[in-house]
């Protein structure tokens, strides 16, 4: 009996050591989060194009969507773009919204909840409660972790998108499209019927519009990088004052008053190559199609830049294989057989978790994954092999699961 | 450039990963296992009986008008289409079976300008080839084990790929029923019409009966799992449910809660929604009613729920919000939330000014 009582007893204890550990999913890992706004030129050409283009384009994989309702601000201001980026964000608090989105805030009664922090840090809901109760973060490993890892890691991206004339060079080539149209909607006007032939002709002279531009149809994408600030004090303040939850009227009211407390910093920016854009791949019946590639190349350059030049900014991504060593990145994230990796083992300790460098790797020349927007459509090489392989360059034993952070 | 062609005609396959790079196939490890030695060891034996035995043909760089390449590549067998040139205007094609591990060629058919095979990629051990002999009118398919052995005739494209270790095939009447890989009868050969591929765990497919209605059936009980019929049904193999559609309306059925949803004039799935946040009540499906002034649209799961009811205005918006759920924790909406992913979905599509403090109801935080 003494012996069953002790076993129980034994057992309870490693359930309950157990609980409190946290376990990480093989798959996924904690990423940054992002809100991107587009800056939109209506007197521009195409500039109705790149809007309608960038409200549908999604956020990279590498990052939490973070996005709010908001997506698109329209100037005619001739301030720099990141000053008038700037002056929305505190014009509307935005800082503040993104804080309410962490934590599913509902304005009208104030309610909070941490399920949107539990699921993107892979924590124990029912934890955070418990500690919540505590009603202080310092000295709480979980909170503390909670926010140095998410909230902070909490990013804006202003993008400001022009469209590059290059039209007489594209002449030629838009005249022949516009040829070639006509011809071709006379024929199937002729064997099917007018409105098809005429329908063909009025797609193929949208289409040679853009050619007329799009052959050498550029977009020139300003990137400005802004971070949620949230340090002790504000999570100290949030989690006293304004986290509830119950509905709560004077929790609400001290919200709406202090909101001008949450802040986002500049971090830099990046301005993209404008480097031409190939027709490979794209449906000249849906123009968009050309807009979307422009544009999605040019932010995902300039994303990959940033992360590149800004520590603060830098993406981990999870090896899928330790022999041969694989990781689902490739010449979006701007890399090459030049670019180098550390490879990074993730220890928990006490609640908080820290990153250990293990090793350090690069990509192996000629099996570098093109991950990059229509890479499949363009028929262009390693567009299929879905990861690029890398090779140790120095450390100790790799893992599968394991981080890889590029270094500088 | 030679070895970049290649890259682009033969895609690696995911399944096994093999990579073809300038030295020749390499596996998953990145060994190469099938270099320009062996290359030209394969293709002397494959055009042995055009050669004399002295002058083995040699490899050759591919010309524009005919290939050489290794492709299909599945179950570690490449199908090979080679070519050789015996003289002017005399160029024998041949296609393989090479099996990558054992180092053995399955099967070789050889092609003429009358006579052309079509291999498919292995699958359950088993391959298709389909024969069509323009000269003597007589066109074939034929089913091969893993040892590259015929064991099966059936009419030209008269059987489809494995599916689940079942194939459905069409008989000598004309009409299609159901055999496994070792050739054995499981259905008979009684409907217009049998896709296999309709389930996610191979335990039901959609037969088409001699009234031009889709069944769904049991493939354990050969009994039809519902008892009604359809028009016609939507194939989805990775996951648990079909899509029906009756009098130009569609409805969703999963096979393992029997439940049906209501049915819709719109019905668009995303594959973009993983298989497992599918079946944990993920949506993937946006749904529509077209009415006579406006069209509505909304979200059903899986399980044929309606998690966001037909509100929003496009099938645009419809998507957006398919897009974004998939992102958000999996659950059911209640008012807030709902009212929330409507902003979300709406708003997006307006431009505000910049010096514009866009009022509160236009935020969904």
């Amino acid at each position: 009996m003494k012996r069953i009582l002790t076993y129980i007893l034994f057992l309870s204890l490693c359930t309950s050591l157990l609980a409190q550990r946290r376990t990480i999913s093989e798959v996924d890992y904690r990423r940054s989060s992002i809100y991107s706004l587009l800056i939109y030129h209506a007197e521009q050409d195409f500039g109705k194009n790149i809007a309608d283009v960038f409200v549908d384009m999604p956020i990279s994989d590498k990052y939490n969507d973070h996005d709010l309702s908001v997506k698109v601000i329209q100037t005619n201001s001739t301030l720099p773009s990141n000053e008038k980026g700037e002056q929305f964000l505190k014009n509307n608090h935005i800082a503040a919204r993104l804080v309410g989105r962490w934590f599913n805030r509902d304005p009208q009664t104030g309610v909070c909840d941490m399920s949107l922090i539990a699921q993107r840090g892979l924590y124990d809901a029912s934890e955070f409660k418990r500690q919540l109760a505590a009603q202080t973060v310092r000295g709480n490993a979980m909170l503390e972790d909670a926010g140095e890892e998410l909230i902070h890691n909490t990013f804006v991206l202003v993008n400001d998108i022009v469209y590059i004339d290059q039209a007489p060079k594209a002449q030629a080539a838009g005249t022949a499209m516009s040829v070639f149209g006509a011809l071709l909607g006379g024929v199937l006007g002729a064997t099917v019927g007018g409105d098809v032939g005429n329908a063909v002709n009025s797609t193929t002279q949208v289409a040679a519009s853009m050619v007329n531009t799009i052959k050498g149809f550029n977009v020139k994408v300003n990137t400005h990088l802004y971070r949620l600030k949230w340090d002790e004090e504000t999570a100290q303040t949030f989690y006293e004052t304004m986290y509830t939850d119950t509905a709560d009227v004077e929790k609400v009211k001290t919200f709406n008053q202090q909101h001008d407390m949450f802040q986002l910093e500049y971090i830099g920016s990046q301005l993209s190559s404008g480097k031409n854009i190939s027709f490979m791949g794209v449906n000249l019946d849906t123009p968009d199609q050309m807009v979307r590639k422009a544009c999605t190349r040019a932010i995902d350059e300039n994303i990959a830049n940033l992360a590149r030049n800004f520590e603060v900014f830098k993406t981990k991504v999870r090896l899928v294989s330790a022999d041969p060593i694989k990781a689902p990145i490739g010449l979006k994230e701007n890399i090459s057989d030049k670019s180098r990796f550390e490879v990074l083992q993730q220890v928990e300790k006490d609640g908080r978790t820290t990153y250990k460098q293990v090793a350090v790797i690069k990509p192996v020349a000629g099996q570098i994954w093109d991950n990059r927007f229509m890479a499949g459509e363009e028929n262009a090489a390693n567009a299929d092999i879905q990861y690029t392989t890398f090779t140790k360059v120095s450390g100790g034993h790799i893992d599968v699961g394991m981080l890889i952070r590029e270094l500088k | 450039m030679f070895c970049a062609l290649i890259g682009i005609l033969a895609p690696v396959n995911a399944q096994n990963t093999y990579t073809i790079t300038k030295k020749g196939i390499c596996d998953a490890l990145g060994q190469n296992i099938y270099d320009k030695k062996q290359r030209q060891s394969v293709y002397a034996e494959m055009f042995a009986p055009y050669t004399a035995d002295n002058k083995p043909a040699k490899w050759s760089k591919r010309s524009k008008y005919y290939p050489n390449k290794e492709h299909s590549f599945s179950e570690d067998i490449a199908v090979l289409t080679y070519s050789y040139k015996r003289a002017k205007n005399d160029v024998v094609i041949a296609n393989a079976y090479y099996n990558l591990q054992t180092k053995q060629l399955l099967h070789v058919f050889y092609s003429t300008s009358l006579s052309t095979y079509t291999l498919d990629p292995y699958s359950c051990s088993r391959a298709i080839v389909n024969m069509n002999d323009a000269q003597s009118a007589l066109s074939y398919s034929i089913v091969l084990n893993e040892q590259g052995d015929s064991i099966g005739r059936f009419s030209y494209k008269g059987v489809y790929p494995p599916s689940y270790g079942y194939m459905a095939a069409k008989g000598d009447n004309g009409k299609w029923g159901l055999v496994d890989v070792n050739m054995q009868q499981v259905l008979p050969f009684n409907y217009i019409d049998i896709h296999t591929a309709i389930s996610g765990d191979g335990h039901f497919l959609g037969v088409r009966e001699e009234n031009n209605k889709w069944r769904l059936m049991s493939i354990d009980s050969l009994k039809p799992i519902i008892a009604e019929a359809f028009d016609e049904v939507l194939l989805y193999r990775k996951n648990d449910f079909v899509v029906v559609k009756n009098a130009d309306k569609y409805a969703l059925y999963n096979t393992t809660t029997k439940q049906m949803s209501g049915y819709y004039d719109v019905f668009r799935y995303n594959s973009r929604v993983s298989a497992d946040s599918l079946m944990h009540g993920g949506c993937a499906f946006v749904v529509g009613h077209i009415q006579r002034r406006d069209t509505a649209f909304g979200m059903v799961n899986a399980f044929g729920e309606e998690m966001i009811p037909a509100v929003l205005k496009s099938e645009t918006q419809a998507y957006r919000a398919l897009n974004h759920y998939k992102n958000l924790p999996l659950q059911h909406f209640d008012d807030t939330e709902l009212k929330r992913l409507i902003l979300y979905v709406t708003k997006r599509e307006r431009v505000y000014k910049l010096t514009t403090i866009i009022p509160e109801t236009d935020w969904d935080y």
